[in-house]
């Protein structure tokens, strides 16, 4: 690759790590849903792995993506691979993990949910099921909030 | 596009039966149900979807697909047009279903089609969480001696009219592209087992279920299925004007 094409490449990685979930501010990447992006002359294919198959947020993150790299370069075409992979709480990144403790969400790494508000494992399950796919609730005992984790399908429904 | 006569068959049955669960949404029974309810009726869509999409079939194929063909071209299963039932019924209903994909999936093993294999896995995923859903609440009612009469009940009627879920339509017996197996008794005999072993699990007595299916019939005679074609249609708009994208 030439110092041409990699800068191209560094401008479009830098353009699209800024693209945050239609829902949650948090970045796509951080959140382990952007896994990379590949340029061939003018055409952009970006790799998507959503935490679910039905996350309505497909559409935005599409366009989102789409005006990102058309910010970068208006002559550029952009196609989205949605790839058919689980997502996995293990593909937030660290920085992912603070962010969303920052506005209120835990992620569950195998271990029990922690309260993202007083750091507490004394929390309880409310259900399987929650305001989005990839969101499960809980509540903590020990300060009393409410609290969302992201959960992958994968991940064991009597954990946490 | 790929012919996979069972497979498309079944996106019928997900894409009414997510719009039959969705009513619950609103009917609530409580509102914990009502959050799952609307994930569950969402992941029927997007399985749907994403099974046509394994058929090769684009977006605005699958659009006309459920937007603009005739009642006569669709191939429900008779549980799957069921009309709007009580709630025992449709955990009934549900469940029965729920069975019925995961054995679906099981068989879509494909060597040669590794992306057809990636998404059956995604399906158990999504489907397992389903599928404790319905278990758990199978175990609610068992242990209500006041529901679990009831509910057996329920799970007899459901069960009996189980009879298509793997037959082929009338008019196409097969094979399909997208199954490993081409034997649709193997299925519809597997999924009596892990039906009953669910069942029994959870303290119902299972019913008999019919290992040897029926072929699909045409949805034309269907008064729940033109309901639903009608309410959906309807939401579009006379003159196509409000395409949500919802079906991709």
């Amino acid at each position: 690759m030439t110092d041409a094409a990699d800068a191209a490449t560094g401008a479009l990685e830098a353009a699209l790590a800024k693209v945050e979930d239609p829902e949650i501010p948090v970045a796509l990447l951080d959140l382990g849903v952007l896994r990379g992006v590949t340029v061939d002359g003018t055409r952009v294919l970006v790799q998507i792995r959503p935490t679910r198959l039905g996350c309505p947020g497909r559409n935005n993150m599409e366009r989102d993506v789409a005006t990102a790299v058309k910010a970068v370069d208006p002559s550029l075409t952009v196609e989205v691979d949605w790839e058919l992979l689980p997502w996995r709480e293990r593909d937030v990144t660290p920085a992912g993990k603070a962010a969303l403790e920052e506005i209120g969400y835990a992620v569950l790494l195998g271990g029990p949910a922690r309260c993202p508000y007083c750091a507490s494992e004394d929390v309880r399950s409310d259900g399987e099921f929650g305001g989005a796919l990839c969101k499960v609730p809980y509540t903590c005992r020990a300060c009393g909030s409410t609290f969302d984790a992201m959960r992958s399908a994968l991940a064991c429904g009597r954990c946490g | 596009m790929i012919h996979a006569p069972l497979v498309v068959a079944w996106c019928d049955d997900l894409f009414l039966h997510g719009h039959q669960l969705a009513h619950w949404i609103t009917d609530y029974v409580d509102l914990e149900e009502s959050l799952a309810m609307g994930s569950i009726a969402q992941e029927h869509l997007a399985h749907a979807a994403a099974l046509l999409g394994a058929c090769e079939m684009s977006n605005v194929e699958r659009d006309a697909h459920v937007y603009q063909r005739p009642a006569s071209q669709w191939f429900p299963s008779e549980l799957s047009m069921l009309p709007r039932q009580d709630w025992p019924a449709t955990v009934a209903h549900a469940l029965l279903m729920n069975q019925g994909l995961l054995v679906l999936r099981s068989h879509m093993q494909l060597p040669d089609k590794p992306r057809v294999q990636q998404l059956a896995e995604i399906i158990r995923a999504e489907q397992n969480l389903h599928a404790r859903h319905w278990a758990r609440w199978a175990r609610v009612f068992a242990s209500d001696p006041g529901l679990c009469d009831e509910f057996t009940h329920r799970v007899a009627e459901a069960a009996a009219l189980a009879i298509d879920l793997f037959g082929f339509p009338v008019s196409d017996a097969g094979p399909d592209a997208l199954l490993a197996t081409a034997d649709p008794a193997d299925m519809q005999r597997q999924w009596a087992e892990a039906t009953t072993l669910v069942l029994e699990d959870a303290g119902i007595t299972a019913p008999t279920l019919p290992d040897v299916p029926k072929p699909r019939r045409p949805g034309d005679t269907s008064e729940p299925l033109a309901r639903v074609l009608t309410e959906l249609r309807w939401a579009r708009g006379p003159s196509g004007v409000n395409r949500y994208e919802v079906y991709r």
